[in-house]
């Protein structure tokens, strides 16, 4: 006969005892209550003996004991058994298995999970899975639920605990396209009031210049740090009291916070005003604002803080175009010239001329400067020689240039067309027709991950360099007078898709991983989903045209023929 | 053919690749070239082992698992959520019989099959509130009321959306 111990051990019911159970209480009374001694015993022997039986033979016995019973006691057995049958399956398997369990959920399922139990708690607050849900959100579309979430490039995303993998946001912040600048001018000499722009899209923002800590690069001493400005984190969970590392449910959280806001909050604006006349080019980081105005001048502000933190003079004329990086920055004016400055000391260190008429447009990366203008050339300079040759072909004014991986270049122009030009053989590569008014605005939307090959990751992303597979291009983006934004497939050259609802002239668009924002005549700036083409919704403010905007993860910050800088802050911070 | 013997001793006899659903006896045919007696299987039970058997049966020409393949990738959504009809009709939704093909399926290592147990499970979960959790699943609330409350509150962004 087997021992009682071995039988109990076995037992999912009784796993953690180690000898058999009294009865509950309850029953124990009930058997005090019996009028009769004999019936008590018979009771606890056949408990008794009940317990000595191994699995078959207790289950044969059961099986005599239902043969006897009358419908009553089947019915209390049906009623009785069933709360017994539940199992805490979750607690009751290995680790491994609950968080495998686990990794099924959504985020409201997990925090819905994580109320439960202590146990509960414990398992569903798991770093691996919310490390998986961030990566299956952050700065993409998730595939399963559609949803995507900014990258918050400013707090490098970490792991609470020294995981194998590295966070998401490692090794792709190279690559990540964070705003434009784009740039309106009025040039009143030219009896219609025509305007210019340009739209660039820079390859490094400001924070991916910056090291990816909280750190700040030696500042120039009146210059604000670029520290992580943004968010005062929430505090770190208790374990990790004094690391400065935050849990993957933390960040998720925040993230997804910021991303409601975009839908449905109430955004905070910040208004800077200091020119005199339209804003007509700006580029801003998280905490950092350049601006270029008709009335000539360049600004760099303090945007979180309303401050104008130095003023940069030399241009004669209205400032069209900018694009910034860590260390300097570009301008294009109608004064013909192009200038490149440390906008951390206001030092002009070099100005490049040849453009035979305005310069509308700028766009850099690296050594390269390419520029358009009012002659319908683009030109491609080299930055450390002031050299320059042109690619021909626009018959119109040149109003915006991008750049794309060192290589290609985008134009588009009041002819109407979009040209793709590669600077390796100085060809033109491609031109996208379909807009019916002039081009003003072009952005480059960097490919997802998730999409470029099929469904796999894309380890390639960073080095298209010669052959770029058709998924591994970006989207261009492009907004024209004829009221609509469209978006394009660069592999194919096919229109992928139009955006209609302004009900004016578009100046300007930029571009991120999950959106579009477009800035027009009719005085709004629109944010559209990228992958959806709808529109998310429509910030009005602006008193005049809108000529200018450039995006962030959590904010929009446009310039207008008012004047004035308007930044739209969906972080959510109160500072 | 291959034998298998159960905890309690019962013997089941199924063709090798039946029995090779199940990574471990995979590697011990493997490492031996194969048994002429039974092998033992002993932390399972007869009863468990007939139902696994029979799953193992019906997927018996699936593709042959990737040892580490399936392992996760974590940018991409868990692939397949949809459940075959025949395992879910195999599963069923008692959790006494998921819960024991979970543990014999992680003890045989039969990936699809402790799958399939962890999105059953899953399923039980999701959309219940956490009250609804412990009642599906018989858990006791052992947060003290001042726990609780700091637990909803931590947790409460996840609520509308």
């Amino acid at each position: 006969m087997p021992k009682e111990g071995s039988l109990v051990k076995k037992c999912f019911r009784h796993r953690h005892v180690t000898t058999l159970p009294s009865p509950p209480e309850h029953l124990l009374k009930e058997m005090e209550a019996l009028p009769c001694a004999e019936e008590r015993n018979i009771i606890q022997k056949a408990t008794q003996d009940y317990t000595r039986l191994g699995p078959s033979s207790r289950q044969l016995l059961l099986e005599h004991l239902l043969s006897v019973s009358c419908i009553p006691q089947l019915s209390f057995l049906s009623r009785v058994l069933p709360p017994l049958l539940r199992i805490d399956i979750v607690s009751a398997v290995p680790v491994e298995i609950s968080h495998r369990i686990l990794s099924h959920l959504d985020a409201q399922s997990l925090c819905r999970a994580a109320c439960v139990s202590r146990r509960w708690r414990a398992l569903a607050n798991d770093d691996s899975l919310w490390k998986r849900l961030c990566a299956q959100h952050i700065d993409r579309k998730c595939r399963k639920c559609g949803w995507g979430l900014p990258m918050l490039l400013r707090q490098p995303v970490r792991p609470a605990t020294p995981t194998r993998d590295h966070p998401p946001s490692s090794g792709k912040e190279g690559s990540h396209l964070t705003s434009g600048t784009s740039e309106i001018a009025i040039t009143p000499e030219e009896g219609r009031r025509k305007r210019i722009r340009t739209g660039s899209t820079p390859p490094y923002s400001l924070a991916s210049c910056v090291p990816s800590t909280t750190c700040s690069p030696a500042p120039s001493p009146e210059l604000p740090p670029f520290v992580a400005v943004s968010e005062p984190s929430p505090p770190p969970p208790p374990s990790h009291a004094s690391a400065p590392t935050r849990s993957w449910k933390d960040i998720y959280a925040e993230r997804l916070l910021v991303e409601r806001r975009w839908r449905k909050g109430i955004p905070k604006v910040h208004r800077l005003r200091a020119h005199i006349e339209g804003v007509m080019c700006l580029q801003a980081t998280n905490d950092l604002l350049i601006s270029g105005s008709y009335d000539g001048t360049v600004r760099v502000w303090d945007w979180r803080d309303r401050r104008c933190l130095r003023v940069l003079r030399g241009h004669q004329g209205c400032v069209r175009a900018l694009q910034f990086d860590g260390a300097k920055l570009v301008t294009a004016g109608m004064d013909r010239t192009i200038r490149i400055w440390d906008w951390r000391t206001g030092e002009c260190r070099r100005i490049l001329e040849g453009s035979a008429d305005a310069v509308a447009t700028v766009a850099f990366e690296g050594q390269v400067v390419v520029s358009g203008g009012a002659d319908g050339v683009v030109r491609v300079w080299d930055a450390a020689s002031g050299e320059c040759w042109a690619l021909r072909g626009h018959s119109d004014w040149v109003n915006c240039v991008a750049i794309w991986r060192g290589r290609w270049v985008f134009s588009g122009s009041d002819d109407g067309t979009v040209r793709m030009w590669d600077l390796a053989t100085r060809k033109l590569v491609r031109v996208f027709q379909g807009h019916s008014g002039q081009v003003q605005s072009l952005a480059l939307a960097p490919p997802i991950a998730s999409e470029t090959a099929g469904g796999k990751r894309a380890r390639g992303e960073e080095v298209p360099s010669i052959s770029v597979p058709p998924a591994a291009w970006p989207r261009l983006v492009t907004g024209a007078l004829d009221n609509t934004v469209r978006v394009w497939d660069v592999g194919t050259g096919k229109e992928e898709r139009t955006l209609f609802g302004h009900v004016e002239g578009i100046w300007c668009v930029v571009t991120d991983r999950l959106r579009i924002v477009s800035g027009s005549n009719d005085r709004t700036v629109k944010v559209w989903d990228l992958e959806t083409g709808a529109c998310i919704r429509t910030l009005e403010g602006h008193r005049m045209p809108v000529n200018c905007v450039s995006l962030g993860d959590s904010w929009v910050a446009s310039g207008g023929d008012d004047c004035e800088i308007r930044v739209h802050d969906f972080s959510g911070n109160s500072q | 053919m291959v034998k298998l013997t159960s905890s309690d001793n019962q013997t089941f006899e199924v063709e090798r690749k039946v029995a090779e659903r199940s990574i471990l006896t995979k590697n011990l045919l493997e490492d031996v070239g194969g048994y002429d007696q039974a092998i033992p299987l002993p932390n399972v039970t007869g009863p468990v082992l007939k139902r696994v058997l029979e799953y193992c049966e019906h997927h018996k020409d699936d593709a042959a698992v990737d040892a580490e393949e399936a392992e996760d990738d974590y940018s991409q959504p868990r692939v397949n959520e949809e459940i075959e009809p025949w395992d879910r009709d195999f599963i069923g939704s008692k959790q006494e019989v998921i819960f024991e093909l979970i543990l014999a399926a992680n003890y045989l290592d039969i990936r699809s099959l402790l799958e399939l147990g962890c999105k059953v499970i899953a399923s039980q979960i999701k959309g219940k509130t956490p009250e609804q959790i412990r009642e599906t699943f018989g858990i006791v609330n052992d947060f003290t009321p001042e726990e609780e409350e700091r637990v909803k509150r931590e947790n409460a962004w996840g609520e509308d959306s």
